[in-house]
């Protein structure tokens, strides 16, 4: 990327539109488009991030039109943009929010697989909100997605994919791609994030199988079929694959029924297996009694 | 603001050109046409790439973005690289536009943060339905062999990509070496960018690496189309 600036720790920048100062602590992020840092102002931490002039407005643009989601937004709060200016040469900036937390698959790393159900949950609820507004994640990866909070609500760090609903997909990662996956075209609608959410569930679980499986559809189906962790909602990920969903509350909703119904049957079975397990105990007891009283 | 047609070449190579012309000052004649040139070199797994220098400056002088990837994430980069030169080339006239209205050091820059948000709402809308025609150049000598698969399957991502957007896109196909020439087309003008990877050569040519009089050839690709457009008005 041309003009890319690289700030150090320690360093004091200064808008030249706002004349708002900020400490920089820390790099937190880098991608292809632009370096994010933790910085302090008056306001306390935010994230500043460069990139140039064009990522920089729409991605402001993306993040402004978040906000008139019901007061919460799926991404991080814009608080304003601006520019440095080193040398005669402008390098433009946003500030937004800066959300602690984790990335997903820095996430799951020390917990149980069965919690990439919870991320799948919160990823739906993450998405509904964003499909209202009109948009679509494009990008979905666990790269771009931080889990935050005492109730792992999910949000984006990475607004570049963001795109209208109807256009093309402005940004996408082959692994999580339907079209990569030869199933569906790259326009903007919501089954295009649910398929990409399906394709990250899985991956959570079985990443370099998925990595193999190169784009082939049937054996990323077969992956699901085998997989013990995976069966439990395996016909709402097969159906987010195939396109079924094109609504994130109503894939929610059918997941939820299908965790749960599954989890009532095991149990079901498992108390029966119980009783028809207890019953002889319980009767060679009776009789030991009896025998015991009978004896005496 | 109503849009003309975006038209770009597309150069996709794995080292450095080795006769002919400077592909530099090639690119930089494409763009004097009105032509953005953008380059990607692919490099193996294994070893760092030489002749990078190369693929940057001919991106450069052609106006155009650069990348240098490994095969298997080519498709991605090609997609990727079509789009942000688009944008780049809006920018480009919004800033020529600026400078004659206004003056010289003029440009999107200067202008305040929430204005440029403006702008670039209404560069979106145009690079999704703006006319696009794509040139893609693709050097198929003997160390490419290992890449063509990819390319191939890169060339099938960048039609998926295409034909979701709005507006009209073309699509021609050139290879160099060619057999007689500095390059060869391989598929004239067509709207099926489908054919561009079902009809993907999988031989490698061999030999030398023209890439600037290869540049300089698939240019005149582009000037044929505009009189063949005039005749048939």
């Amino acid at each position: 990327m041309k003009n890319r600036y690289e700030a150090m720790s320690g360093e004091l920048l200064i808008g030249k539109w706002t004349g708002h100062k900020w400490r920089v602590e820390r790099e937190i992020g880098r991608g292809e488009n632009g370096i994010v840092y933790l910085v302090t102002g008056t306001i306390g931490q935010a994230a500043l991030k460069f990139a140039d002039s064009a990522a920089v407005a729409s991605e402001t643009n993306t993040l402004k039109s978040l906000e008139r989601v019901r007061g919460a937004s799926p991404g991080p709060f814009f608080i304003e943009a601006d520019d440095v200016e080193k040398n005669g040469v402008i390098y433009p900036f946003y500030i937004m929010e800066y959300i602690d937390g984790l990335m997903l698959h820095t996430f799951m790393r020390n917990k149980k697989e069965e919690w990439s159900f919870i991320l799948l949950l919160r990823l739906l609820d993450f998405l509904e909100p964003l499909h209202n507004s009109g948009k679509i994640m494009g990008d979905l990866k666990p790269e771009n997605l931080i889990v935050s909070g005492p109730t792992h609500m999910i949000r984006a760090v990475d607004m570049g994919g963001i795109t209208k609903q109807g256009r093309s997909v402005k940004e996408y990662t082959t692994l999580y791609d339907r079209a990569s996956w030869h199933s569906g075209t790259r326009e903007a609608e919501p089954a295009y994030d649910l398929f990409a959410a399906s394709v990250l569930t899985i991956t959570l679980v079985h990443k370099k199988e998925v990595q193999e499986a190169d784009g082939q559809i049937e054996r990323l189906i077969a992956i699901i079929e085998s997989s013990p962790v995976l069966q439990l909602a395996a016909p709402i990920l097969q159906q987010a694959i195939s396109g079924h969903y094109n609504c994130a509350k109503t894939m929610k909703k059918e997941l939820l029924i299908c965790l749960s119904g599954k989890k009532t049957m095991k149990l079901r079975t498992r108390r029966k297996k119980s009783k028809s397990k207890k019953w002889p105990v319980v009767l060679v007891f009776f009789t030991f009694i009896l025998m015991v009283f009978l004896l005496h | 603001m109503k849009m003309g047609t975006i038209r770009q070449l597309l150069l996709l190579t794995d080292g450095c050109s080795n006769t002919g012309e400077d592909p530099g000052a090639m690119a930089a004649f494409a763009l004097r046409q009105g032509i953005t040139v953008n380059v990607i070199g692919i490099v193996d797994d294994s070893k760092s790439a030489e002749g990078l220098e190369e693929i940057e400056s001919i991106a450069r002088s052609g106006g155009g973005e650069s990348r240098i990837v490994k095969a298997r994430s080519l498709s991605e980069t090609v997609v990727n690289v079509t789009r942000q030169a688009m944008t780049g080339t809006i920018y480009n006239i919004i800033n020529q536009e600026l400078r004659d209205i206004l003056n010289e050091d003029t440009r999107v820059e200067s202008l305040p943060p929430e204005k440029r948000g403006k702008i670039a709402e209404k560069v979106e809308d145009i690079s999704e339905e703006a006319e696009l025609k794509l040139l893609v150049l693709t050097d198929m000598s003997a160390s490419m062999k290992l890449k063509l698969p990819a390319v191939k399957e890169a060339l099938y991502d960048l039609s998926v990509s295409m034909q979701s957007r709005s507006g009209h896109s073309s699509f021609s196909l050139w290879t160099f070496p060619g057999k007689y020439s500095a390059a060869e087309e391989r598929i004239g003008w067509t709207d099926n960018a489908k054919k561009l990877a079902e009809s993907f050569p999988q031989l490698a040519s061999g030999g030398i690496t023209p890439t600037g009089p290869a540049i300089r050839q698939a240019l005149t690709s582009f000037l044929d189309m505009e009189r063949y457009d005039e005749k048939s008005i």
